[in-house]
C-alpha cells in the first residue's frame, strides 16, 4: 500500500505541468495578438533596398576617372551578373530585401483574420499588405525579367511569386512566367484597392500605401502592361479628370534654393512635399556620387542643354563630390550606426511621385493619339521646370525631333522628358526596356560595349545565391 | 515453472549449501500459515524457492543431499509449511528441523555425525561488506574456508551466514575484480569487511554519474575518474584547466588566462558543427548553469561577459573530491538530450564522522611576465627605417599627420613642425635629431604594462560528525594582484554541508555555498561585427597584452623628464598607463546556492531520492571612464583639421551647415551592466536494486525539472564627473545624437529556460561477469519552440560489458588481472539553442528624419521553421580494459564511431521566403575516434617508485551533408569553414605564387595562371581557387605524466601535446603601414629592389600611387597574401605543462606538535613550449588573440602548504 501511494505521488509529479511549463517564451520576442500588431508588421513591408544599380546600366552614365569604380559597379555597367558583391546597390541585396518585405505581408495576411481587433482596421491593413506585396513583386519582375510583352510574356521567365508564409527550412520555388506574375500582381492590386483606407496611418502618411499611393502604383502597373485606359483611370483619381492638379509637381525653383546640397535634397524628399506620394527609407550608398558610373558634365549637357525649350532647366543642378561626376540633389544621405563608428548610410527615396503620374497620363494620351491633352499635362509640369513656363505646340516638337509622324515625335519627346525628370532614379532603365532602346557603354580604357534593344541582358541575372539554391537563371 | 534446472546445476557445484536470506527484522509468520502451491514436476530446490518467496523462512541444506529430488507435484490446496515439507521430504528420505526462521533439511538415513553436530553447533554471523570508500558491495561470495558452506551479500553489502562453530573458522570473501580476503570468524556476532580492488590502478570502485553511483563492475560506459589531489594545479583557480592532458578524449584549450574565463573544453572533439560543443558540468548531481550563456563565437571574443560565463570560478578547488568524465552515449545516457557533448561530474568533499578534523591549505604563486623574446617584432630603430620609407612613398607627411586619428613618432614630429614647435631637419627633411630619441627608445611594453604578479590562495576546511550527522565547512580566499598594471581579483568562497540520518531509512542532506568576487579589469567595449567589411571591431581596446604586441616600440610611455608622454589616438591624447588608470571595469559577482538531498529507503531494495537546488547569482560590471581618459576626450576632439573625420562627434542633421560638434562637453562615462541568474532544479528518482543470489538488478525511474531565468540590464551614463564627486552634466543634444545613430543608452533583455525530463534505466548483471544496461529518456525544452515534435526528444541507449577475467578459461593467463570488453550504442542530443520553430518578431523604430513619421514597427528576425529538431548523436563505442602483471600495467582502449545528425547551422537559401540566411538543421557528420590510456608502475622497489600515465586521443571527422555553400572569404578565414567532404572548420588557402617584379604578391589561378585578384564573395566552384590546408581543431592530443616517489618525496612531470591542426596567422602584411603599430619582424626581409622577388616572400611597401593603381584595377593581392598558404602555421605543439615536487613531512617531525600531517609542494606551470611551428614566432598556439580582456596563460610558479590538524 505504501508503495502504491508513493507511486501515485510520483506519477503525479511526472505528468503535472509538463507541457504548459514549457510554454514560456525563451526571450522577449513579440507575438501577434491584435490587428494593431499586424499593422506594425505590415509597416515593415516596404523594401529597404534600392534598385539603383539599374541606373548604371542606362545611357545616363559613363565611367568617371576619379571615381572609385568597384567591381560590382563595372559588372552592372557591362550588364554582367553582379556577383562580386551582395550588399547595398547589388542585385542580391535588392532581391533579398524585396522578398523580405513580401514575407511581412504574407505573415500579416496569414494571421489577420485570426486576431482580435477593429474590423475596419483589419480591412485597411489587409489592403495595405496586398498592395505592398504587389508592389515588391512588380519591381522584382521588372528588374529580373524581360519587359512585359503581350506576345512573349507567356513564355518569358518571370520571378517566383511568394504569397504564402515560409515555415519550413528548405522550400522549393520556381519562376512563373512574366504573364503569370503580372496576373497575380493585378489580382493583389484589385483586392487591395477594395480594402485600403487612409484613416489609420499617422503623421504625414507618406511612408505607407495610402489610396493615392496605390493609385500611383496601379497607374504605373497598367502603363507597363500597356492598358492605357486603366492607367488613365488611376491617374485621374490623383490628378483629377480635367487638367492636372499642379500641386503634384514640385516647385524646383523653391526646392533648389540655398547653398547646401543636403538641405535641397532633404526638401526634395520631404514628406511635406505634396508631390511626394510614397516615401521609403533605403539603405544605400548611392548618394555618394564619387562611387561608380555616373553622369558627368557632358552627360548633363547631352540631357539638359540641348532642350527644345532653349532655356534653363531647373533640374540641371551640377553638384559634384570632388570628382568629375555630376549630380542633382535628390538624395540626402543620413547615417544609421550599428556600432559606434560604423553602420549603414540611408536616405529617404521618393518612391512614387506626382510628376510620374502626370508623365504616365501624358503617355496614355499619346498612345491614344490625344496629343493636345498630352501637352496639357506636360504644361503643368513644364511650368515648374522652365523659367518661362515652357509652352509647346505639337509642330515644334515634330520639328525638333525631325519626325513627320506626330506619335513618333511625341514619344521621343516623352522619353526625353522622362529621362530628365527621373535622372538618378532608375526609371530610365525601365524606359529603355519598355521602348526597346539600345545602349552604348564605353569603359575608361575606351572599350565599347553594346546592349541591343530587347537584349536578353535587359533581364538582370538572378543572384548567385538564388541560382545555387534552385532558381533558374536567366538565359544569356 | 520455467526451466531453471541447468541454471541451478551449475551453481550447485559451487555451493553445496545455499543459504537464502531475507530481511531479518520482519517477524516470522505464524507456523500454521497455509500456502497454496500448485507445482507440476518440479525439483525440491524449486519448491523450496517457492516457499521462500511466499514466507519468511530460510532453508539450510547440503545441495548434494537434495539435488536429485525431482518430480514433485503439489495440487494447490492450502497446506501448512509442515504439511508441504512432510509431503516432499519423507518419501525422499529427508527430514527437517525448524529453528526460528531457519529450516534445516537433512537426510533421514545415515545421518552423519558431523552434520548433526554442525546443526547443533551452528553460530550466526552477520556483517557488511564495503569497498575502501565505504560503499556497500553487492553479490560478494562469502564461503566458510574448507567447506562448501556459503552465502552472498545483498545489494547494500549485508550478509548473513550460519556456520559450524569450531575453532579457527575462516571466512573467504571474494568477487571478481576485488582482492579475495580471508578473515577469522572467531566467534564474533558481527563481522564487517572491507574489500579492496584487485586493480588498484583503476581506483574506481564506483562511477558517479550524477544520477546514481554505479558499481564500477556493473558499468558499461566509457568514463574516467580523476582524483582531485592527483591532478590539481595549485595556484590556478579554475578547476577546468586541471583536466588538460589528463584524460584521453578530453581536450582543454586555454584560450585566455584572465580570472573567470573558462577554457574551451571538448570531450571527444566536436559532435556538432556550430553548436556549443561545451560539455555539461555537473556539481554534486546538478548541472551547473552558466551565469551568462555564451555562444561559441562569444567564448573566444574577449568580451567582458566571458569572465562571467563560467560558474566554475565560484568553486573552491580544495572542496573538490573527484572528477568523473563521462564520454560515451552509455555513460551520459541519463542526461539524454543534453548529453551530446559529454559530461564532467564533479563530486565535492563530504563530512566524515569523528572528532573535528581541520585542514588548511595555502599557496603563493608567481606569474612571470611575457617578454619580447617570445615575439617577432621589429625593434624601434628598424621601425624608424620603415617610417622613412613610408615618408618617401607618400604615406605619412605633414598634411596627413595633422589630420590623422593616430600618431606615432613620425606623425608627432610632423604635427609639432606644423604647430611651429619643432623645426624641420637639415635641408627641410626629417628632423633626425628629434626622431633619434624614439629610434633608440626600444620600449619594452611588457616591462611597462606587466609585472611578475603574486597570487595567493587560502582555504580552511573542517569536517566533523557523529554516527547520525556529519558536517563539512570550508572557506576559501583567492587574491591575485594582477599580471598587468590594470587587473586584480579577490575571490571568496564558502560552503557548509550537513548530512543527517533521521532514521536508518531516512536521510537528509543540506548544502549552502556562496561565492563573492571582486575583480578589476582594463576598460573594454564588446567587439561588434562590422557587416560591411566582415570583420570584428573593438573600439578603444586597451588590453595590455594586445597593446604590448601591437604598439610601435618607438612610442614611449615617458618623456625624458620622467613624466608621461602622450601620443594621439582616436584624435585625442593617449598614454596607455594613464588610460589604464582612468578607464577600467569593476566586476562584482555574488553567487548563492542552496541544495537539499533526501533519501528514503522504503526497503533495502527500494529507494527514493530527491534533490532540489536553488541558485541566485547577481553580477555587476561597472565601467568607469574618467573625464580625462582618452575615450572621453575622443568624444570632444573637434580640431578643425579633423572635425569632419571624428565619428564620435555629432553631425547634427538639423544643422547641416554646422561642423560636427561634441555632445559630451564635460565628464566621462559610467556604464553598468547587471546580469542575474535565478535557477531552480528538482529531481526525483525511484531506484529498485534487488539481488537474487548473484543476479544483480538495478532499475531506476525518475523525473527532473529545471527553471532558469536570466536577465541583462545595461545602462550608459554620459557626462559623469568623477573629479567633482560624481555630478552629472548632460548635454541637451546627447539624446538626439544617440537617436541619430539608432543607439540606446539602456536596454534590458530577459531569457527564460524551462526544461523537463523523465527517464528510466535498467541494469542487469550476473555474477558481475555479464552486464547489460539500457536507458530511455524523454526531454522537453521551451527554447525549442512550441511544436511537440520539435520541443521533445526521446533518447535511448543499450550497452553491455563482459568481465572476461572472471571466466574459467582465463585462469591459465595468470598475468591478466583484468580484462573487460564493453560495447555501447545509443542516441543522445543537444538542444538547438538559437533556433526557433516559431517565427521570431522584434520591435524597432526605423530611423526617419521627420519626427512626425516616427513609428514603432515589427520586423521578422527569423521565419518559422517547422522542421526544427534537436541535434542528435548516434554513437557506437567499443572498449577494452586490461590490467596486467599484478596490475603493474593498466590499459584502456576505446574506439568510437559517431554519427551526428540534424546539426544546426546557417544556410543560405534562395531568399524568396523572405530570409536568405536561415538557421536550422542542415548538416550531418561522421566521426571516428580512438583513445588510449596507459598507466604503469615502472619501478616499485621499496621506498622508490615510478609511475607513468599516458593518454592519447585521435579523432577524424568528416561532414557528410551540409546544406550551405561557403564563400571563398569564409573558407580562408581563421576559423575555417564547413564543407561537405571535409572536417568541420577546415582551413583553406589561396595558393601563393611568389612576388612579381614590383614586390606585389601573385597567386595561382584555377588553371595555374598567375593572378592578383580573386573575388572573395564567390560561391560557385570555390575549390578551383583555394587549396585545402587542414582542420582548425587538432586531430590528436594527449599527455604524459611521470611520477617518481622516494619516501616522502614525490616528483611529477607533465607534458601536453597536440597535433594535426592548422592555424591561420594574423593579417600582418599590407601595401602600407603606419607609425603607431608594431611591425612584423618579417619586414626586415621585405622586397626592396627589383630582383628581390627571387629571394623573399615578404611583399613590398608600395608607393601611394602604385597602391591606388592596384585599387583602381580592382586587384586585391595584399588581402589575398594574408589568406595565402604562406600565412598558415602548423598548430601542433608539445608543452612542458607542469613540474611538481611534493614533500610530505615525516611523521616523527610532527610528533610533538598538534599537526597530524603536513605537505609542502612546489609547482611550476606552463614552463615551456618544447615544440611549436617556427612560423608562429613564439605566439602560444593555444591562445586565441581576441583583445578585450583576454590574456595568455602565464608561466606560473607556486609554492603551497597543506596542514591537517
Amino acid at each position: 500500500m505504501r508503495y502504491s501511494i508513493l507511486l501515485l505521488i510520483f506519477s503525479f509529479l511526472f505528468t503535472v505541468g509538463c507541457d504548459s511549463f514549457l510554454d514560456d517564451n525563451p526571450d522577449d520576442r513579440q507575438e501577434i495578438k491584435t490587428v494593431e500588431d499586424v499593422a506594425e508588421l505590415v509597416a515593415s513591408a516596404y523594401h529597404q533596398a534600392t534598385f539603383l544599380f539599374v541606373e548604371w546600366m542606362t545611357d545616363n552614365v559613363g565611367p568617371i576617372e576619379n571615381n572609385a569604380q568597384k567591381e560590382y559597379m563595372t559588372e552592372a555597367y557591362l550588364w554582367d551578373p553582379i556577383d562580386s558583391y551582395e550588399s547595398q546597390e547589388s542585385s542580391t541585396f535588392f532581391w533579398e530585401q524585396a522578398y523580405y518585405a513580401i514575407a511581412h505581408t504574407n505573415e500579416g495576411l496569414s494571421v489577420i483574420d485570426k486576431v482580435e481587433g477593429d474590423d475596419n482596421l483589419r480591412k485597411a491593413i489587409k489592403g495595405e499588405a496586398l498592395i505592398a506585396r504587389a508592389y515588391s513583386h512588380f519591381l522584382l519582375v521588372n528588374v529580373f525579367a524581360k519587359h512585359y510583352n503581350l506576345k512573349t510574356s507567356n513564355n518569358d521567365l518571370g520571378i517566383p511569386f511568394s504569397d504564402e508564409v515560409e515555415d519550413e527550412l528548405f522550400k522549393k520555388y520556381t519562376r512563373l512566367s512574366v504573364q503569370e506574375v503580372y496576373d497575380l500582381i493585378e489580382r493583389d492590386i484589385k483586392d487591395g484597392l477594395k480594402l485600403l483606407s487612409d484613416d489609420y496611418f499617422a503623421g504625414s502618411k507618406k511612408y505607407h500605401f495610402t489610396r493615392e499611393a496605390a493609385y500611383a502604383f496601379a497607374a504605373r502597373f497598367y502603363l507597363f502592361k500597356q492598358e492605357y485606359d486603366k492607367c488613365k483611370f488611376y491617374c485621374d483619381k490623383i490628378l483629377g479628370s480635367g487638367s492636372a492638379n499642379p500641386a503634384y509637381v514640385r516647385d524646383l525653383n523653391q526646392i533648389y534654393q540655398g547653398t547646401s546640397f543636403s538641405s535641397m535634397a532633404s526638401k526634395f524628399s520631404s514628406p511635406d512635399e505634396l508631390s511626394n506620394i510614397l516615401l521609403i527609407r533605403k539603405e544605400s550608398f548611392y548618394a555618394r556620387a564619387n562611387y561608380g558610373y555616373r553622369s558627368d558634365a557632358d552627360k548633363f549637357t547631352e540631357i539638359f542643354s540641348n532642350n527644345i525649350q532653349k532655356e534653363f532647366d531647373n533640374r540641371d543642378q551640377r553638384w559634384n563630390l570632388g570628382t568629375y561626376a555630376v549630380f542633382s540633389p535628390k538624395y540626402d544621405e543620413l547615417f544609421q550606426y550599428t556600432t559606434s563608428n560604423t553602420g549603414y548610410p540611408y536616405f529617404i527615396q521618393t518612391e512614387l511621385r506626382g510628376e510620374e503620374v502626370i508623365l504616365n497620363r501624358m503617355e496614355c494620351m499619346i498612345m491614344e493619339g490625344n496629343y493636345t491633352k498630352a501637352l496639357d499635362d506636360y504644361h503643368v509640369l513644364a511650368e515648374k521646370r522652365y523659367e518661362s513656363g515652357g509652352i509647346l505646340v505639337l509642330d515644334s516638337i515634330k520639328k525638333f525631333y525631325s519626325k513627320e509622324d506626330a506619335k513618333e515625335a511625341m514619344i521621343s519627346f516623352l522619353i526625353d522628358e522622362r529621362r530628365k525628370e527621373f535622372l538618378d532614379e532608375g526609371l530610365r532603365w525601365f524606359d529603355i526596356k519598355r521602348f526597346a532602346l539600345s545602349v552604348q557603354h564605353t569603359t575608361l580604357n575606351e572599350e565599347s560595349f553594346h546592349l541591343a534593344a530587347n537584349d536578353n541582358k535587359t533581364a538582370v541575372q538572378i543572384p548567385q545565391k538564388a541560382i545555387t539554391n534552385g532558381i533558374t537563371p536567366n538565359p544569356r | 515453472m520455467p526451466k531453471r534446472k541447468e541454471f541451478f546445476a551449475n551453481k550447485l557445484l559451487f555451493f553445496s549449501l545455499l543459504l537464502c536470506f531475507v530481511n531479518q527484522d520482519l517477524n516470522a509468520l505464524p507456523q500454521e500459515e497455509k500456502l497454496e502451491l500448485n507445482i507440476q514436476g518440479a525439483t525440491l530446490i524449486e519448491v523450496l524457492t517457492e516457499i521462500k518467496k511466499k514466507t519468511n523462512y530460510t532453508f539450510l541444506y547440503n545441495v548434494d543431499d537434495i539435488k536429485n529430488v525431482k518430480g514433485l507435484y503439489l495440487n494447490g490446496a492450502p497446506k501448512s509449511i509442515k504439511e508441504i515439507l512432510n509431503e516432499c521430504l519423507i518419501i525422499n528420505k529427508l527430514t527437517y528441523e525448524i529453528r526460528g526462521h531457519l529450516i534445516i533439511i537433512k537426510p533421514i538415513q545415515n545421518p552423519s555425525k558431523s552434520d548433526l553436530n554442525s546443526i547443533q553447533n551452528f553460530k550466526n554471523l552477520k556483517g557488511n561488506i564495503t569497498d575502501s570508500n565505504g560503499v556497500g558491495l553487492p553479490g560478494v561470495s562469502v564461503l566458510v574456508k574448507g567447506t562448501n558452506f556459503g552465502t552472498s551479500s545483498d545489494i547494500n553489502g549485508n550478509y548473513f551466514i550460519s556456520y559450524q562453530d569450531t575453532s579457527n573458522v575462516y571466512l573467504v570473501f571474494s568477487f571478481i575484480g576485488l582482492k579475495t580476503k580471508e578473515v577469522c570468524a572467531d566467534k564474533k556476532q558481527k563481522l564487517n569487511v572491507v574489500l579492496e580492488l584487485s586493480d588498484e590502478k583503476l581506483q574506481e570502485v564506483v562511477v558517479t554519474t550524477g544520477f546514481q553511483k554505479i558499481d564500477r563492475r556493473l558499468f558499461t560506459g566509457s568514463a574516467s575518474k580523476l582524483i582531485h589531489k592527483n591532478i590539481e594545479l595549485k595556484g590556478l583557480p579554475n578547476v577546468s584547466r586541471y583536466l588538460q592532458a589528463q584524460v584521453a578524449g578530453v581536450q582543454v584549450d586555454n584560450i585566455s588566462g584572465t580570472f573567470g574565463t573558462a577554457p574551451v573544453v571538448r570531450i571527444r572533439g566536436s559532435a556538432s558543427v556550430n553548436g556549443s560543443n561545451k560539455p555539461l558540468w555537473v556539481v554534486d548531481g546538478v548541472v551547473l548553469e552558466d551565469i551568462v550563456e555564451l555562444t561559441n563565437d562569444a567564448l573566444t571574443s574577449g568580451n567582458l561577459s566571458t569572465v562571467l560565463s563560467s560558474g566554475l570560478a565560484g568553486l573552491n578547488p580544495n572542496d573538490i573530491e573527484s572528477y568523473q568524465i563521462l564520454k560515451d552515449a552509455s555513460a551520459t545516457a541519463l542526461y539524454g538530450a543534453r548529453a551530446m557533448n559529454g559530461v564532467v561530474v564533479i563530486t565535492t568533499k563530504k563530512g566524515k564522522a569523528g572528532r573535528p578534523s581541520v585542514s588548511y591549505f595555502s599557496s603563493l604563486s608567481i606569474k612571470k611576465k611575457p617578454s619580447y623574446s617570445q615575439f617577432d617584432i621589429l625593434k624601434s630603430d628598424e621601425e624608424m627605417r620603415v617610417y622613412e620609407e613610408l615618408y618617401e612613398k607618400d604615406w605619412i607627411d605633414i598634411s596627413t599627420a595633422a589630420s590623422a586619428s593616430h600618431h606615432g613618432a613620425l606623425s608627432k614630429m610632423f604635427y609639432l613642425i606644423s604647430n611651429n614647435e619643432l623645426n624641420w631637419g637639415t635641408d627641410g627633411g626629417l628632423n633626425y635629431e628629434y626622431l633619434s630619441k624614439y629610434a633608440n627608445s626600444n620600449t619594452d611594453w611588457f616591462d611597462v604594462l606587466f609585472r611578475n604578479s603574486i597570487s595567493q590562495q587560502h582555504s580552511l576546511s573542517i569536517t566533523s560528525g557523529s554516527d547520525y550527522s556529519r558536517f563539512y565547512t570550508s572557506i576559501g580566499f583567492y587574491n591575485d594582484n594582477g599580471q598587468t598594471v590594470s587587473d586584480n581579483v579577490k575571490n571568496y568562497t564558502a560552503s557548509l554541508k550537513g548530512e543527517f540520518d533521521l532514521s536508518e531509512r531516512f536521510k537528509l542532506g543540506f548544502q549552502l555555498s556562496g561565492n563573492i568576487r571582486d575583480q578589476r579589469l582594463p576598460g573594454s567595449k564588446d567587439r561588434k561585427f562590422e557587416p560591411i567589411t566582415g570583420i570584428y571591431e573593438r573600439n578603444f581596446d586597451i588590453n595590455p597584452f594586445n597593446y604590448a604586441i601591437y604598439t610601435s616600440r618607438s612610442i614611449r610611455p615617458y618623456n625624458d623628464d620622467g613624466s608621461l608622454e602622450y601620443f594621439r589616438s582616436d584624435y585625442a591624447p593617449f598614454n596607455i598607463l594613464y588610460e589604464l588608470n582612468h578607464n577600467y571595469v569593476n566586476i562584482d559577482v555574488k553567487d548563492l546556492l542552496f541544495q537539499g538531498d533526501l533519501k528514503y529507503d522504503i526497503t533495502s531494495e527500494l529507494k527514493i531520492t530527491s534533490k532540489f537546488q536553488g541558485r541566485w547569482v547577481n553580477t555587476l560590471r561597472e565601467q568607469k571612464i574618467h573625464e580625462t581618459s582618452n575615450q572621453a576626450e575622443a568624444y570632444r576632439a573637434d580640431n578643425p583639421l579633423f572635425v569632419n573625420n571624428n565619428v564620435y562627434l555629432f553631425d547634427d542633421p538639423k544643422s547641416p551647415e554646422k561642423d560636427p560638434y561634441t555632445v559630451l562637453p564635460q565628464g566621462g562615462f559610467f556604464n553598468t551592466t547587471k546580469n542575474s541568474l535565478t535557477s531552480y532544479f528538482m529531481r526525483n528518482i525511484i531506484e529498485w536494486k534487488p539481488v537474487y543470489n548473484q543476479h544483480i538488478i538495478n532499475l531506476l525511474v525518475g523525473q527532473e525539472v529545471r527553471y532558469t531565468d536570466r536577465s541583462e540590464n545595461y545602462n550608459e551614463g554620459w557626462g559623469y564627473l568623477y573629479e567633482k564627486g560624481g555630478i552629472v552634466v548632460s548635454d541637451p543634444n546627447f539624446l538626439r545624437y544617440l537617436e541619430s545613430r539608432n543607439l540606446n543608452y539602456f536596454y534590458k533583455t530577459d531569457n527564460r529556460y524551462r526544461f523537463f525530463g523523465a527517464f528510466i534505466s535498467g541494469a542487469y548483471s550476473y555474477k558481475g561477469k555479464y552486464i547489460l544496461n539500457t536507458t530511455f529518456r524523454y526531454d522537453g525544452d521551451n527554447r525549442q519552440g512550441k511544436l511537440v515534435k520539435s520541443r521533445y526528444l526521446p533518447t535511448w541507449n543499450v550497452s553491455a560489458a563482459w568481465n572476461l577475467h572472471g571466466e574459467k578459461f582465463m585462469e591459465k593467463f595468470q598475468f591478466i588481472d583484468l580484462l573487460k570488453i564493453k560495447a555501447t550504442y545509443g542516441l543522445s542530443g543537444d538542444n538547438g539553442a538559437g533556433a526557433s520553430t516559431a517565427m521570431v518578431l522584434r520591435g524597432i523604430e526605423p530611423p526617419r528624419p521627420t519626427a512626425d513619421d516616427r513609428e514603432t514597427v515589427l520586423y521578422i528576425e527569423s521565419l518559422a521553421n517547422n522542421d526544427l529538431t534537436w541535434e542528435k548523436l548516434y554513437e557506437l563505442n567499443l572498449g577494452i580494459e586490461l590490467g596486467l602483471f599484478d596490475n603493474r600495467l593498466f590499459a584502456d582502449f576505446e574506439y568510437y564511431r559517431r554519427y551526428s545528425k540534424d546539426l544546426l547551422g546557417f544556410v543560405t537559401t534562395s531568399g524568396v521566403g523572405g530570409i536568405s540566411q536561415k538557421y536550422g538543421n542542415i548538416g550531418e557528420m561522421r566521426i571516428n575516434g580512438f583513445e588510449a590510456t596507459l598507466n604503469s608502475v615502472n619501478i616499485n622497489a621499496g621506498k622508490f617508485s615510478w609511475h607513468t600515465n599516458f593518454t592519447f586521443s585521435y579523432n577524424k571527422d568528416k561532414i557528410t551533408k551540409y546544406a550551405d555553400e561557403p564563400r571563398i572569404a569564409d573558407a580562408v578565414q581563421a576559423l575555417g569553414t564547413n564543407l561537405k567532404g571535409y572536417s568541420a572548420g577546415s582551413l583553406f588557402s589561396i595558393p601563393f605564387a611568389g612576388l612579381d617584379g614590383n614586390g606585389v604578391p601573385q597567386f595561382y589561378g584555377p588553371n595555374g595562371e598567375l593572378i592578383q585578384k580573386i573575388n572573395l564573395q564567390k560561391r560557385l566552384d570555390i575549390l578551383k581557387y583555394i587549396k585545402y590546408e587542414g582542420p582548425t581543431s587538432p586531430r590528436g592530443f594527449g599527455g604524459l605524466r611521470n611520477t617518481f616517489n622516494y619516501g616522502n618525496l614525490s616528483l611529477s612531470i607533465g607534458i601536453h601535446y597536440r597535433y594535426g591542426n592548422k592555424i591561420r596567422l594574423e593579417d600582418a602584411y599590407s601595401s602600407r603601414y603606419n607609425d603607431h603599430s608594431s611591425l612584423p619582424a618579417g619586414l626586415r626581409n621585405r622586397w626592396k629592389n627589383s630582383g628581390d622577388e627571387t629571394i623573399t616572400n615578404i611583399p613590398a611597401i608600395l608607393s601611394r600611387q602604385l597602391s591606388d593603381q592596384l585599387n583602381d584595377a580592382g586587384l586585391n593581392p595584399y588581402q589575398l597574401y594574408n589568406k595565402s598558404d604562406v600565412r598558415v602555421a602548423d598548430g601542433g605543439f608539445i608543452r612542458l605543462k607542469n613540474v611538481n615536487v611534493d614533500f610530505r613531512l615525516p611523521q616523527q617531525w610532527l610528533r610533538n606538535t598538534f599537526i597530524n600531517s603536513a605537505n609542502v609542494k612546489f609547482q611550476a606551470y606552463n614552463l615551456a613550449l618544447l615544440y611549436s611551428d617556427s612560423k608562429l614566432n613564439g605566439i602560444d598556439p593555444e591562445y586565441f588573440q581576441s583583445g578585450g580582456i583576454s590574456l595568455p596563460m602565464a608561466r606560473t610558479y607556486t609554492f603551497s602548504v597543506n596542514l591537517n590538524f
